[in-house]
């Protein structure tokens, strides 16, 4: 199960941006613990910006993208930053009642 | 379920990131972002006929039609698709636009180019060409310019600055004509001539030789000012621009047809000035280099012929001052309004946008310049409806000499040094352009003044601003010294002839003549010799960094060496043996390099800038090199003692050693170093090409110039095309690559050969990959 919405949520943070939080928030609300939420969120969002590197690689393009700094960096960290802190989101609901 | 308080947090920080952060990812998030949107498309529909562009292994476009307007608009797609950028750069800034997208740091430059009012001469030049055989070419062209703008992803630059251009318009391929020409004729010196006369005095003159005697200037004080000279400085031709080109007669080359080479010296930029293409029409190839937004070859060789340029450099700009009583200047015996028209231009700033008023003004001499309370006229040659486009399109199209010749009389202006051969065998040399014939009394004068514009003095005959001209004071077409079938001939942009019989421009018109000199020395050696010439000595030639300059000014330092410190004699030592060649691994190149210029500041820089004057001022090297050891310009007028040359030479080194060991160089390589900027590389780095070391210097003719003033800050300069032609073996490099798009393999892939002097194939064959433009049926 898990893997099924992790697959979703790279399909649609793929799609678009925004699925990065949607994606990461569906990821963190499947982790058992809020711990594991985050660890999840900013696995998930160093996954998606790594197979977009890959992708660029794909296409011959991965050098030039590592160098446009602050490009490339910023996109890490932003896209880790936002998965994370969707991922977070999981602290709003109490699973245990 | 329930809610837990603590769990906001996470809620809140996300929002804040995401308001802050949506327009980031809007761009450059991984996948989505609008950065990683490419346009390929292979088949584009082209109203004008079927074409076809093959890109070859360098990215060079080979463009096959049937039809003239179908290449045209076939050419105008690839050039938008390689650099619209660069085009629409270009034509903001003729047009006064750049602070509307950059930024209000930008609104001076776009208060001089609306006061020049570039536009409106492009516009003119437009209703001349538009019922030729150019005008539907331009037409088509601009079609497929905007089919790309409306049917593709924009250049990566477009998308960082977020904003869209308009679409292309002839009179923006014109204004890019207008650009390239106020670049390399656009000169200040007559105004900077009077201010060192009015703030150092008329002996001053004897640095600035020629014509300087009995026509001394008629100069009124206050009508010049630094403030106003500072003001236009970064909009001014770029002395540091000369040109490279020779041709060979058949008679000494060893496949005994003419040899042609060009390499003109202009900015070295991110994309490169130039653009490679090669157009093929119903058969017929023409390949060389254009300028981005025209979609003619410029510079190139077609099945027939071969043609280069060189900038003349000489003096077709003037300004006039007036008698003024208020808003009214007196001209002939009349008191005349300007026109006036106030323009609006739009500034991006910190709070989005606002608008300021330009107000255009312009006498019957041409724009009105005013800052500072210094007021000027400027008539330049470029100001009125020209026809160099046509010149150019007929060079194109030319067979033979006198096709070629034909478009010769269209070409106005920037008067170059045109150099030509065919393949039956004619050399040319031929510095087609208008030259203005100034009169005072009906005495021909020269034009390095400011003139008296209330009582007509120095006017144009035939020229009208912003209109047309019929050019009837100028000099004829026959008149201009050329030459048909000579052995050999090279211009570096150094002067045509002595003795001519009219003014075309004071020394500082034209270069030093070191690049000359040293091209006609080896042009002499093997003609000499009996040596045949063939491409591998041209290339030899065309990458020569042997320093004239060097080898008339290190005797002045060896014969100084009991002036100087044991340090300073040690390094003055190491010039003993030197072979005066600028090449990257070279000791000697770097003490030679650094100690010039301080040699030319410390004999300058006591009286210039004591005056309020800077180096912009300094006369030329060839100048300082024929002074003599004892001459009053080597006094330090700072100190109580009289300096000579030696005691100036023996100073210049010891700040030499200074300079060196602070800055940790070891060989001219360290100092000299290749480094093109992109326009964004204030910003980001990413786009600009990677830096080395590379050989040459001003002087050289392997041309570098490391630090070319440009606006605020410094540019590189130097060999912005290199070509060779001989009609069987032709060569050619670009100092960059042939895309200006940021992710293709061409970006950069040129430069390290052009760098490290190699060249690539300059051929008609067809290859690469393709696109293809077919009409909709």
């Amino acid at each position: 199960m898990r893997a099924l919405i992790l697959f979703a949520a790279t399909v649609i943070a793929c799609l678009h941006w925004f699925g990065i939080v949607v994606g990461g928030a569906a990821i963190g609300l499947s982790a058992r613990n809020m711990r594991e939420a985050i660890f999840l969120g900013v696995i998930f969002g160093t996954g998606i910006w790594l197979l977009f590197v890959v992708y660029m690689g794909v296409n011959g393009l991965a050098g030039k993208y590592l160098a446009m700094i602050p490009i490339s960096y910023l996109g890490l960290v932003l896209t880790v930053a936002t998965s994370t802190l969707a991922a977070s989101l999981r602290s709003l609901f109490d699973f245990k009642n | 379920m329930r809610v837990k308080k603590p769990g906001f947090v996470p809620l809140i920080l996300l929002i804040v990131l995401l308001c802050f952060s949506h327009g980031y990812m809007d761009l450059f998030a991984p996948f989505s972002g609008n950065l990683w949107k490419f346009s390929h498309r292979e088949v584009i529909t082209n109203p004008y006929g079927d074409a076809e562009a093959y890109y070859d292994e360098y990215g060079v476009p080979h463009i096959v039609a049937d039809d003239e307007k179908a290449l045209a608009f076939a050419v105008g797609y690839v050039q938008a698709k390689d650099r619209l950028f660069q085009m629409d750069l270009h034509r903001r800034l003729m047009r006064g636009q750049l602070s509307e997208v950059f930024g209000e740091e930008f609104f001076e430059s776009d208060e001089f180019h609306v006061k020049m009012d570039f536009i409106t001469a492009a516009e003119s030049s437009w209703k001349l060409i538009k019922n030729t055989e150019l005008g539907e070419v331009l037409e088509a062209y601009c079609d497929g310019v905007n089919y790309y703008l409306k049917h593709n992803q924009l250049p990566v630059e477009f998308k960082l600055a977020g904003y869209k251009p308009v679409n292309w318009t002839p009179v923006d391929t014109l204004i890019i004509s207008k650009e390239i020409a106020w670049g390399l004729t656009g000169n200040f010196w007559d105004l900077k001539r009077a201010l060192i006369v009015e703030k150092l005095g008329k002996d001053f003159l004897e640095l600035y030789p020629q014509y300087m005697n009995h026509t001394s200037p008629i100069v009124r004080v206050g009508e010049v000012s630094k403030s106003l000279l500072d003001w236009l400085k970064p909009f001014e031709a770029k002395s540091e621009f000369g040109s490279n080109n020779w041709v060979v007669s058949g008679n000494y080359t060893l496949n005994g047809k003419p040899i042609l080479a060009n390499d003109p010296h202009l900015l070295l930029t991110v994309p490169p000035v130039w653009y490679e293409m090669h157009l093929k029409l119903n058969g017929e190839n023409v390949r060389g280099v254009t300028f981005p937004g025209v979609p003619l070859v410029i510079i190139g060789m077609n099945d027939y012929l071969a043609w280069g340029f060189t900038n003349v450099g000489a003096d077709v700009i003037d300004f006039y001052y007036y008698i003024w009583n208020g808003s009214k200047y007196y001209y002939k015996g009349e008191w005349l309004e300007p026109v006036r028209e106030i323009r609006i231009l739009r500034v991006k700033t910190d709070r989005r946008f606002e608008e300021r008023e330009v107000t255009v003004e312009k006498t019957v001499h041409g724009a009105l310049i005013e800052k500072y309370g210094s007021r000027v006229a400027v008539a330049w040659t470029g100001l009125t409806a020209t026809t160099e486009a046509l010149a150019i399109y007929r060079y194109n199209h030319a067979k033979n000499l006198d096709e070629f010749m034909e478009g010769l009389r269209y070409f106005d202006v920037p008067a170059q040094n045109v150099v030509y051969a065919d393949i039956e065998g004619n050399i040319m040399y031929y510095p087609a352009g208008k030259y203005p014939v100034r009169l005072i009394d009906g005495e021909e004068v020269p034009g390095n003044t400011i003139f008296n514009g209330s009582a007509g003095e120095g006017e144009w005959k035939g020229f009208k601003p912003y209109g047309f001209s019929n050019w009837e004071g100028f000099i004829n077409f026959e008149e201009i010294p050329h030459l048909i079938n000579p052995n050999y001939i090279a211009t570096a942009n150094q002067r045509i002839v002595y003795n001519y019989q009219h003014y075309l421009g004071d020394s500082m018109y034209f270069a030093d003549p070191y690049r000359g000199m040293r091209i006609y020395e080896m042009l002499d050696s093997a003609v000499k010799s009996g040596k045949k010439i063939d491409v591998e000595y041209t290339i030899e030639m065309q990458l020569d960094t042997y320093s004239k300059p060097a080898e008339f000014f290190v005797p002045y330092i060896l014969e100084s060496l009991d002036k100087m410190d044991s340090k300073s004699r040690d390094y003055a030592s190491l010039l003993k043996n030197w072979d005066f060649r600028m090449d990257k691994d070279s000791v000697a190149a770097l003490i030679f390099a650094v100690w010039l210029e301080k040699f030319v500041n410390e004999t300058f820089g006591d009286e210039f800038y004591s005056s309020g004057l800077d180096s912009d001022f300094y006369p030329r090297l060839f100048v300082l090199q024929n002074l003599p050891p004892d001459s009053r310009w080597f006094d330090d007028v700072t100190t109580p003692q009289k300096e000579v040359r030696s005691d100036i030479v023996a100073r210049a080194m010891k700040l030499t050693v200074e300079e060196i060991q602070k800055m940790g160089y070891t060989v001219y390589g360290d100092y000299n170093r290749l480094e093109i900027r992109h326009p964004f590389s204030r910003v980001v780095k990413f786009f600009d090409y990677p830096s080395m070391p590379v050989n040459g210097s001003a002087y050289t003719v392997f041309n570098f110039r490391k630090g070319v003033q440009w606006g605020e800050g410094k540019l590189q300069a130097g060999s912005s095309w290199r070509m060779i032609v001989n009609f069987d073996e032709n060569l050619c490099v670009i100092p960059g690559g042939n895309s200006g798009d940021y992710f293709s393999k061409h970006y950069s892939d040129q430069l390290k050969m052009w760098a490290n002097g190699n060249y690539k194939p300059f051929d008609f064959k067809i290859r690469g990959e393709k696109i293809v433009f077919r009409v909709k049926r």
